[in-house]
C-alpha cells in the first residue's frame, strides 16, 4: 500500500461519510516467520493482512469499528471501508456523548523517517530457511539444543481524517531470537537481535552467543536470596526499565495521584531529580538504528523528546484532552526508547565489580505496586556470580521484588548502549539501552528453573 | 502466560453483520479448491480454516463512556504438509487467484523447511467429520442494545463512586463471537459458532495526602455464555462492595511476612491452577518447543506416571467439552473431537495436553485434541484446554475449611502473578485479603502475596470443598507462542486450603 493508495482509499471512504468527523487508520502487513525448536523447523507461515480502524463522531457521540480489509485490492478496500464507516456512524448515533470530546486534528507535519528495506519486507521462505539453517548448524557444532524465531515484517500504516490530516509510514523489521540449552538441560542462554534491515543481523554470531551463555551457565550454584550489587546486561535493562517506562509516563495518572510520578497534594514530580544525574531517557522516531513511526494512533506527531534529562523528570505524556484541561501542550509520546550510555564495555563493568551478580535476562515481570513502580519477576537464561572483577561461576535463578524507579537512582556505573528486543512484552517497540552496574538489587527467593 | 489486561489497549469490538448464507456456502467451494490445489502441488495433507471473529466492547470511566468499539475480522489460512514439513499462508483476499497464491506460498514454505527438517511430521490416525456445533448460550450478547449495556455500566460506576474516598472507576462489557469453518483433505467439513461474554470494573481509592492508592477489581469471570451471564451476576452490588473494600484497603494493616495457612477462593485459585498446572502439563513445553519464549516445564517425560505433583486432594482434569468453559469446542483445529482426561490423579502426574502430531512423541501419550489458532491468520499449535481442580467426591465446605485454620489468610480475586519459565517458583497476589484467626475470619489485610514452589504448594493442599461450591474462573487472553497468540481458557475449582505457605509483604515499607 503506497502513500498515494492509502490517501486515495481513505479519501473515498471519508467522502462517503454522513457525519462531519471521521478518522480512518489503515495497516497493511506482509509477515513471514519461521520458528524452530530441537534444532529443526516447527511452525512457520506467511500472512498478508489488511486492517482498518474507523472512528466516527456524530456531534460529541463517538464510536469505533474495526476489521480486516482487503487492502491488496483498492476497489474491495474502499467498499469494505465504507461499510466500516457506516457501522461506526450507526454505533455513534446510539452512543452517549463523549465528555472528553475534542475536534479532530488538522493537517500535521511529520519527521522524515527512513525505516523501510525492500529486501527485508519481501523476503522469501527459502531465504528465511537459509538463515535458520545457518543458526542450526552453529547449534549442532556447539552441541546445544536451540529453539527460536526468525521473522520479518513489511508494514505500511496511515491515518486520515475529515479535517484533512494524512499521515503515512512504511517500515520493515527483521527479528531473530534464539535460546540455546545444553542437552543435559542444566544450562540455558538467550540472545535476540533486531534491525530494519535483515542484512544487519548476524545469525551465526547471535546463535553462538546464546550457545556460549548456555554452556557457561550449566550447574548454577545456589546462593542466599538477598540484596546484591548487580550488573544488568542491556537485555535485562530492557526487560525491566523498558517495561516500566512504557507503562508509567501518562500525565493524567500522575495528576490523579495514581502513579509513581505523583507527588503529594495532587502534584507531579516533573522538574524533580528522580534518578541518578547520569540518567537521560528520551524518544527519537528518526533514530537511524531503531527508527519508528513518527505519529500516534490519531496522527498526532511524535517528535524527539526528553522524558528524563540528567536525572530530572522533564516530561510526562499529556493526551490531547488532558493537555487542554491542564492547560499544557499535548504530548510528548513514546514510540521508541533510548537511554544514554557511555563507552564503558560490559567487560569493564565486570572488572570494576568486587562481588556481585550478573543478570543477562529477566522474565515474567509483573507490577506489584504501581504507586512505587514495584515489580516482581525472575532471572533467566544465564545468571552469574562476579568476584574480584571476574565472572566466577553460574548461579541458580532468583525471583526479585524490586523497583526500577529506585534502581535508576542507585547506579554505580553505566555501560555502552545496544539495540535490544522487547522481551516478554512482545512487539516491535524498539529500544537502545546500556548495561547498568547497580549498588544493590533485591532478590527474594531461589528458582529451580533452568 | 497471561497478558489478559493488555487487550484493553486495543480497540475492541463488535460485529454487526453476520455472514450471509451465500458467504457460508462459498466456504465449501473455497475448501474444495484449496484441497485440490494442495494435492496437485504434492501435499500429503492440507487443511483450510475460514473464520470470522467479531468483538464488541463498551468502555467507561466514572460517569462517561470512553468508547463504543466494534470489530470484525474475516479471512482464511491454508496449511499443507509436504514431505513431512509444514507450510502455512493466510490472507483476507478472497479472490480465486489469491487462494491459489496462498496455497503456493504454503507449499513453498513447506519445501523450504523440508530441506532442514530432521524428523518428518507424523500425524496420528483421524477420521473425517462433518459437523455443526454451537456453544451453549441463551441470549446473543450482540442483540442487546448499546444503551442497555451503557446503563448497566453507569449503574456499576455510580455504585462504586458512592463510597467516600473512591476516586476512580472504570468498567467495560465485552462480547466475542467466533464463526469458525474447518475443512481438511481427510474430508472433514466442520462449522463451529462460539459466543463469549464478560463484564469487568476496577475501583481505585486514593489518599492524596499520603500519596497512596488501592484498587479492587470485579471478580466476575469471562465465560462461554451469552448476555444472561452478565445479567445474572450481581455486578452493581459487587461494585458497591468493591468501593468500600478499596477504601478499607487504604487503612488496612500490611501483612506481617511469614508462614500462613491459605484458604483460596475459586475466583483467585483459577489463576494459580492456570500457571502452575495448566502450563507445565503442556507437552510442547516439556519437550522444548516453547523454550525461546514461554519456557519449558519441570514436568519432564521421565516424571510421567510417578511424580507426586500434589497431595491426594489434587485431581486436575483437562476438559474441552465442559459446558461454558472458554476453551470448550466440539472439534479442535486439526478436526479431532474434543476430549476430557486427567492430568493429575490422586496427586500423581499422569498425562499431558497434546495434539494430533504429538501422539507417540512420548511413549504411551495419546493425542488429546489441543490444536488451536487464535485467528484465521495464525498458524495452529498446541493450546490449553480448560484445566480444573476436580473436587471429586469431597463433602467439605468452605466454612469447615476455614474453621480449621488457626493463623491464615483468605484470598479473593486474582492480582499480580509471576512464575518462572519452568513453572517452579511462583508469586501471586489477590484483590481482597482477610486474616483468619482461630477458625474465624478477622480483619482485612493488605500488601499480601504468597511465594511457593509448585510441587511443595500442591502437596500442602489438605482440603478441597465439595462440588456445590464449584466456580469457573478464566481469561480471554492467555498468551503463548511466537508470533504470540491469545487463547481463552477457563479453570474451575472450589474453595481450597493449603498449609504453611510463605507470605511476603509487597508494601513499600516491607
Amino acid at each position: 500500500m503506497t502513500s498515494e493508495q492509502a490517501r486515495d482509499i481513505s479519501s473515498k471512504a471519508l467522502k462517503a461519510a454522513s457525519v462531519p468527523e471521521v478518522e480512518i487508520s489503515l495497516s497493511h502487513e506482509r509477515h513471514g516467520f519461521l520458528r524452530f525448536a530441537r534444532n529443526a523447523p516447527t511452525t512457520s507461515g506467511l500472512t498478508l493482512t489488511g486492517q482498518a480502524n474507523v472512528t466516527a463522531w456524530k456531534g460529541k457521540r463517538k464510536a469505533s469499528a474495526a476489521g480486516a480489509v482487503d487492502l491488496a485490492n483498492p476497489k474491495n478496500a474502499v467498499d469494505e471501508l465504507k461499510r466500516l464507516v457506516s457501522q461506526a456512524e450507526r454505533l455513534a448515533a446510539i452512543s452517549p456523548e463523549d465528555r472528553e470530546y475534542l475536534p479532530l486534528l488538522g493537517p500535521q507535519k511529520y519527521l522524515e523517517v527512513n525505516a523501510y528495506d525492500p529486501e527485508t519486507a519481501e523476503m522469501t521462505a527459502a531465504r528465511r530457511a537459509q538463515h535458520v539453517a545457518d543458526a542450526i548448524r552453529v547449534a549442532n557444532e556447539r552441541k546445544v539444543i536451540v529453539a527460536g524465531l526468525f521473522e520479518q515484517r513489511g508494514t505500511e500504516q496511515s491515518v486520515a481524517n475529515s479535517a484533512g490530516l494524512f499521515a503515512y509510514h512504511r517500515g520493515s523489521v527483521a527479528t531473530y531470537s534464539v535460546t540455546a540449552r545444553t542437552p543435559d538441560d542444566r544450562g540455558s542462554g538467550y540472545t535476540a537481535v533486531s534491525s530494519s534491515r535483515v542484512g544487519g543481523l548476524d545469525f551465526k554470531e547471535t546463535t553462538g552467543m546464546a550457545a556460549h551463555k548456555a554452556i557457561d551457565s550449566r550447574n548454577g550454584k545456589e546462593i542466599k536470596p538477598e540484596d546484591y550489587p548487580t550488573i544488568l546486561e542491556p537485555q535485562a535493562v530492557a526487560d525491566l526499565v523498558g517495561n516500566m517506562m512504557r507503562g508509567i509516563l501518562d500525565a493524567r495518572r500522575a495528576d490523579e495521584g495514581r502513579s509513581v510520578f505523583s507527588a503529594p497534594d495532587g502534584k507531579t514530580r516533573i522538574g524533580e531529580r528522580i534518578f541518578d544525574p547520569r540518567v537521560s531517557i528520551y524518544t527519537d522516531p528518526a533514530n537511524r538504528t531503531i527508527p519508528s513511526r513518527p505519529f500516534d494512533g490519531d496522527g498526532f506527531p511524535i517528535k524527539p523528546a526528553d522524558f528524563v534529562r540528567d536525572g530530572v523528570l522533564r516530561n510526562l505524556s499529556y493526551s490531547r484532552y488532558w493537555a487542554e484541561r491542564s492547560k499544557k501542550a499535548a504530548g510528548p509520546f513514546l514510540n521508541n526508547l533510548i537511554m544514554d550510555g557511555t563507552d564503558v564495555p560490559l567487560s569493564k563493568l565486570i572488572a570494576n565489580t568486587e562481588r556481585g551478580v550478573l543478570v543477562t535476562r529477566l522474565w515474567y515481570i509483573r507490577p506489584v505496586d504501581p504507586q512505587q513502580a514495584l515489580y516482581t519477576g525472575l532471572t533467566r537464561d544465564g545468571l552469574f556470580w562476579i568476584e574480584d572483577g571476574k565472572v566466577q561461576h553460574p548461579l541458580k535463578n532468583f525471583r526479585f521484588n524490586e523497583s526500577p524507579y529506585r534502581l535508576l537512582g542507585d547506579i554505580e556505573e553505566i555501560g555502552q548502549i545496544l539495540p535490544v528486543v522487547a522481551g516478554e512484552r512482545y512487539g516491535d517497540f524498539r529500544m537502545m539501552l546500556p548495561a547498568l552496574r547497580l549498588k544493590s538489587f533485591r532478590f527474594t527467593s531461589v528458582s529451580d528453573a533452568v | 502466560m497471561l497478558n489478559r489486561r493488555e487487550w484493553l489497549a486495543i480497540a475492541a469490538t463488535v460485529p454487526l453483520a453476520r455472514l450471509t448464507a451465500a458467504e457460508k456456502a462459498d466456504r465449501d467451494r473455497l475448501a474444495d479448491m484449496a484441497m485440490e490445489l494442495a494435492k496437485k502441488a504434492g501435499a500429503e495433507y492440507a487443511d483450510l480454516r475460514v473464520s470470522r471473529y467479531d468483538n464488541e466492547g463498551i468502555f467507561t470511566r466514572e460517569r462517561q463512556v470512553q468508547n463504543v468499539a466494534s470489530s470484525s475480522s474475516y479471512g482464511y489460512g491454508v496449511r499443507v504438509l509436504k514431505k513431512g514439513a509444514w507450510g502455512f499462508a493466510a490472507t483476507n483476499d478472497f479472490r480465486e487467484e489469491a487462494l491459489a497464491q496462498a496455497v503456493k506460498n504454503a507449499i513453498e514454505i513447506a519445501e523450504a523447511n523440508g530441506a532442514i527438517q530432521t524428523r518428518p511430521v507424523q500425524l496420528a490416525p483421524l477420521k473425517a467429520y462433518t459437523a455443526k456445533w454451537k456453544s451453549a448460550y441463551e441470549i446473543d450478547p450482540f442483540t442487546i442494545p448499546i444503551e442497555r449495556k451503557v446503563d448497566l455500566l453507569m449503574k456499576v460506576n455510580a455504585a462504586a463512586l458512592a463510597t467516600k474516598g473512591v476516586g476512580f472507576v472504570s468498567s467495560y462489557v465485552r462480547a466475542v463471537r467466533e464463526d469458525r469453518y474447518f475443512a481438511s483433505s481427510l474430508g472433514s467439513r466442520i462449522q463451529q459458532d462460539i459466543v463469549r461474554s464478560h463484564a469487568q470494573f476496577g475501583v481505585t481509592a486514593v489518599d492524596r495526602a499520603k500519596g497512596d492508592s488501592q484498587s479492587r477489581r470485579s471478580m466476575m469471570a469471562p465465560i462461554q455464555r451469552g448476555w444472561e451471564a452478565i445479567e445474572q451476576y450481581p455486578l452493581v452490588e459487587e461494585a458497591a462492595q468493591a468501593g468500600e473494600e478499596a477504601v478499607m484497603k487504604l487503612k488496612a494493616p500490611g501483612v506481617e511476612p511469614g508462614v500462613y495457612d491459605l484458604l483460596l477462593h475459586p475466583n483467585h485459585l483459577w489463576l494459580t491452577i492456570h500457571e502452575s498446572c495448566g502450563h507445565p502439563t503442556e507437552l510442547d513445553r516439556a519437550l522444548g518447543y516453547e523454550a525461546n519464549y514461554a519456557g519449558t516445564s519441570f514436568l519432564t517425560p521421565d516424571k510421567l506416571g510417578k511424580f507426586q505433583y500434589g497431595s491426594k486432594w489434587v485431581n486436575m482434569v483437562a476438559d474441552r467439552i465442559q459446558p461454558h468453559g472458554l476453551a470448550t469446542v466440539a472439534y479442535d483445529d486439526d478436526g479431532a473431537p474434543a476430549q476430557r482426561w486427567y492430568l493429575i490423579r490422586d496427586g500423581i502426574f499422569i498425562d499431558y495436553q497434546t495434539t494430533r502430531e504429538q501422539e507417540g512423541l512420548v511413549k504411551g501419550v495419546k493425542a488429546h485434541a489441543c490444536t488451536h489458532a487464535d485467528s484465521w491468520s495464525s498458524v495452529v499449535f498446541q493450546r490449553m484446554p480448560n484445566v480444573s481442580l476436580d473436587p471429586m467426591d469431597s463433602k467439605l465446605t468452605e466454612a469447615e475449611l476455614l474453621s480449621e485454620i488457626d493463623n491464615g489468610i483468605l484470598i479473593l480475586g486474582d492480582g499480580s502473578f509471576s512464575i518462572d519459565q519452568q513453572r517452579y517458583n511462583f508469586q501471586f497476589g489477590g484483590q481482597v485479603f482477610w486474616e483468619i484467626k482461630n477458625g474465624k475470619k478477622a480483619r482485612m489485610l493488605r500488601d499480601v502475596a504468597y511465594q511457593a514452589r509448585t510441587p511443595e504448594f500442591w502437596n500442602s493442599c489438605d482440603g478441597v470443598a465439595g462440588r456445590a461450591e464449584y466456580e469457573l474462573g478464566g481469561a480471554f487472553n492467555d498468551g503463548k507462542g511466537e508470533p504470540p497468540q491469545s487463547n481463552a481458557v477457563s479453570h474451575g475449582c472450589t474453595p481450597t486450603r493449603f498449609r504453611g505457605v510463605n507470605v511476603i509483604n509487597t508494601g513499600r515499607k516491607a
